[in-house]
């Protein structure tokens, strides 16, 4: 009885050396790897996906869209290439090279967790009447691997003269502010309100009119009354029937109004 | 179970005795026979009366009694600030003291308040309350007055105000000098030629004062005058240069209108929009027209709807701000066309027999527009507005009486009147006009022509409207501004606190350059009997001013 009371001491006393042995922490050992972390605007198909619109920056015919590229893995105290390929699919309908143009090498600085990289867009003819499309991928290279799920890859969509997605009727499915009081989205009549709306301080103008649950902003009140400014002063005889005249060779060549508007 | 008390057969025989015991108290009958004590209750009687007004960062003083029913129990005091109408938010000067006599200086803005006296007596912890009712004012040269807007140039190149602490001349105030330059340590830019005082909602507590000169404005605070703002943070967007030419809002409205360039903006000012300050005038809504620096203004609720005169076309136009500056009616916006055409049927009414006119087609220059209704208008009907046009020659004058209304029908056939210069002398090159609002229409207005100030009287019978002079200077005066007394404060059905003053509409004030005659320049009162006519001599005068450029009425802030 005494010794298997003994014995039951030694073995406890085994287990509880046993288990106090240091267990040593797993090692990320893996090659570092890349992702893009841009939220999915448009596109559900893609983690991330963003669109560019043009008609922001009427004056411009090239622009940079920078696209962030986050690591995944420890950061290095020197700088290290990192490799971004076009995606060959049937989607995409932009041409590299002419539609836009990668600036490689692209290099992830010493100690950094990101970088963003530009990319070169152009304003196409092409643009007048459609948008287009192209991807981007992580492409691996002897620094980093890539993901082998979505997220390594980009749909950037570049926009101009083409109807926002928030004219007719916003997120919610409740008719757009721009369709309330813009009326009818046509080419020329966007291209009316660019001009209407352009800032030549920021070199901007208001190239969509999105609202989520709650009222529009103000401040479109203030748009309204912009372009109906512009309208009422560059072509009076829009409203008056005297002077200058737009017609508006998308509908009908009719007169466009803006404040009441007419179509 | 059992097992357990057999081991412990204390525990069983414990149990069963509590079990008894409790059964046995809470059979026992409730005979009812307490002692009562009466709880000690506090009084606190004030030593003067229940009701203070106080200006602003003046010292309140209330001393109390506090007396107690049955004991001498050490009390607790503290005094609270509360606001006065529940649906306003409370002060942040909240707890004022914890002693039992109050003496605190009073920083909350202007308005009515409750001041909320808890004693609690320590000994049963029970508070009682003693509520006393506070007006807090204006400091006294912020208070209500007659502000006189001067052209001290000569002097001291530039200008500044006046007040005169008394609202209709019925008593003689104090004049509070130099009130800008004492706040700001300089005077309004040299040829500031326009001050307008904006009343909004009297909930608001909120009072906007605007100076105009030649290229700008200022806003300045109505509490101290101390500079608030300039004309270039005004605008939403502005490219055309800042030219103010009238800036106003109709009494206790939300829709504070401004005239620049021609040009009509508009901002909001209500309890929303003062939460994410600064509110900037909008756009500017621009059309086929010229405005004219005069707005007739509907009031209540729906001051969103603005008349205005275009000068280039010689037409009325109406906007409704609160509808994306939707056209009234809803028509195109075409000069001589923003209404129905006037009915041919009625034609007649348009000779100059008749008394009608055509809102698309006047014709002739605005040259004064003033309301001829008490304001704020509490009414369901159109709010008349007499419209003074002189024809592009100079040659002849009109008042036209505008109906200003939500809906406005182009057939109106009464309310012209034709004002002939043998029957009113001088009417044709008249400087000022002023229109007084206790009279049913067509009622009186008064103009001025060299030294003179003449009472017309409108008859309803066409080119028979008749004037004479009501007060004449002595010769060489030159009269520089003619205002009624428009308190704004409200009607009081609606804002019992603040009662429209008896005076509403019945006071003339009359600012001129005597200088010729060796009298300098001064600011008379007179009052106005009941058909309309001045009551002569004056109420009241106040001399020693600067040359005087306009003269406004400053009600009390928050009233």
């Amino acid at each position: 009885m005494k010794n298997k009371i003994l014995l039951g001491c030694w073995v406890a006393v085994v287990l509880v050396v046993s288990g106090c042995k240091p267990e040593s922490p797993m090692q990320f050992s893996q090659k570092p790897a890349l992702y893009f972390g841009a939220p999915n605007l448009f596109n559900p198909l893609y983690v991330s996906a963003t669109q560019f619109s043009f008609a922001t920056y009427p004056n411009r015919t090239i622009d940079t869209f920078l696209v962030q590229v986050s690591l995944l893995g420890n950061p290095s105290p020197k700088d290290r290439e990192l490799s971004v390929a076009v995606v060959d699919t049937i989607a995409a309908n932009a041409t590299a090279g002419s539609d836009f143009k990668l600036l490689p090498p692209y290099v992830l600085p010493a100690n950094a967790t990101s970088v963003r990289i530009p990319v070169v867009l152009y304003r196409t003819p092409v643009l007048d009447s459609i948008s287009i499309n192209f991807f981007l991928k992580i492409a691996a290279n002897e620094n980093f691997s890539a993901p082998n799920n979505s997220q390594g890859l980009y749909n950037v969509q570049v926009l101009y003269l083409q109807k926002p997605v928030d004219w007719d009727a916003t997120s919610t499915g409740a008719k757009g502010w721009a369709l309330a009081n813009l009326g009818m989205w046509t080419k020329t009549k966007y291209e009316l309100i660019l001009e209407a709306l352009y800032n030549p301080l920021a070199d901007s103008s208001i190239s969509s009119f999105p609202y989520g649950t709650n009222q529009p902003p103000a401040i479109y009140t203030q748009y309204l009354q912009m372009i109906h400014n512009y309208i009422a002063v560059t072509y009076p005889g829009n409203y008056t029937g005297k002077g200058p005249v737009l017609l508006d060779p998308d509908h009908n060549n009719d007169t466009i109004k803006i404040n009441p508007t007419n179509y | 179970m059992i097992k357990l008390f057999d081991k412990i057969p204390g525990a069983a025989g414990f149990i069963a005795v509590c079990a008894l015991l409790s059964a046995v108290s809470s059979c026992k009958r409730d005979l009812g026979n307490y002692t009562y004590t009466d709880l000690n209750q506090v009084h606190v009687v004030s030593a003067g009366n229940d009701t203070f007004s106080v200006r602003q960062h003046d010292t309140l003083t209330i001393n109390v009694t506090d007396s107690q029913t049955t004991a001498s129990h050490p009390l607790s005091c503290r005094w609270y600030l509360v606001q006065a109408t529940v649906t306003n938010p409370n002060p942040s000067q909240n707890l004022l003291d914890t002693v039992q006599n109050l003496h605190v200086p009073i920083t909350a803005q202007i308005g009515f308040y409750n001041v909320v006296n808890q004693v609690t007596d320590k000994q049963t912890g029970v508070s009682f309350y003693k509520y006393f009712y506070l007006q807090v004012m204006a400091s006294v040269q912020a208070g209500e007055g007659w502000l006189v807007l001067q052209d001290q140039s000569a002097s001291s190149g530039g200008g500044d105000i006046s007040i005169i602490l008394s609202r209709d001349g019925s008593s003689h105030g104090a004049v509070y000098n130099n009130l800008y330059a004492g706040a700001n340590g300089r005077k309004l830019p040299a040829g500031t030629y326009g001050m307008y005082v904006m009343n909004y909602a009297s909930t608001l507590a909120m009072q906007k004062l605007v100076f105009a000169y030649p290229g700008g404005g200022t806003q300045v605070r109505a509490t101290d005058y101390t500079d608030s703002s300039y004309s270039s943070a005004w605008f939403f967007d502005n490219t055309g240069g800042i030219n103010i030419q009238n800036n106003g809002v109709v009494s206790q409205g939300q829709t504070e209108w401004l005239i620049n360039n021609n040009q009509f903006s508009y901002l909001k000012v209500n309890a929303t929009t003062i939460k994410t300050p600064p509110i900037l005038f909008g756009v500017p809504v621009l059309g086929s027209w010229t405005v004219s620096p005069y707005i007739m203004q509907y009031s209540g609720l729906s001051d969103a709807y603005c008349a205005m005169y275009d000068t280039v076309h010689g037409c009325f136009f109406a906007v409704n701000t609160s509808s994306n500056n939707a056209m009234v009616p809803a028509l195109p916006d075409l000069p001589n066309a923003h209404f129905a055409p006037y009915p041919a049927a009625s034609a007649a009414n348009l000779l100059p027999s008749g008394k009608g006119f055509d809102l698309n087609n006047i014709g002739k220059s605005l040259v004064y527009a003033d309301n001829m209704q008490t304001l704020p208008y509490s009414a369901s009907s159109a709010l008349l507005w007499d419209c003074f046009f002189r024809s592009k020659t100079q040659d002849s004058t009109f008042v036209i009486q505008f109906p200003m209304y939500l809906a406005i029908t182009n057939n109106i056939s009464t309310g012209r009147y034709y004002l002939d210069p043998a029957l009113c002398p001088g009417i044709n090159t008249a400087a000022q006009f002023a229109v007084p609002t206790y009279l049913p229409a067509p009622g009186v207005f008064y103009y001025t022509n060299g030294n003179n100030i003449y009472t017309c009287s409108l008859s309803n019978t066409q080119g028979a409207s008749t004037a004479a002079v009501g007060y004449g200077f002595p010769t060489g005066t030159i009269i520089k501004a003619m205002k009624i007394f428009k308190s704004e404060y409200s009607s009081p059905a609606t804002n019992p606190k603040t009662p429209l003053p008896l005076t509403e509409g019945k006071v003339l004030v009359v600012a001129t350059d005597e200088t010729a005659a060796g009298n300098g320049n001064n600011v008379y009162f007179f009052n106005l009997n009941a058909s309309g006519q001045i009551i002569s001599p004056y109420a009241d005068v106040y001399t020693g001013f600067d040359k005087i450029v306009d003269i406004r009425f400053k009600k009390n802030i928050g009233l």
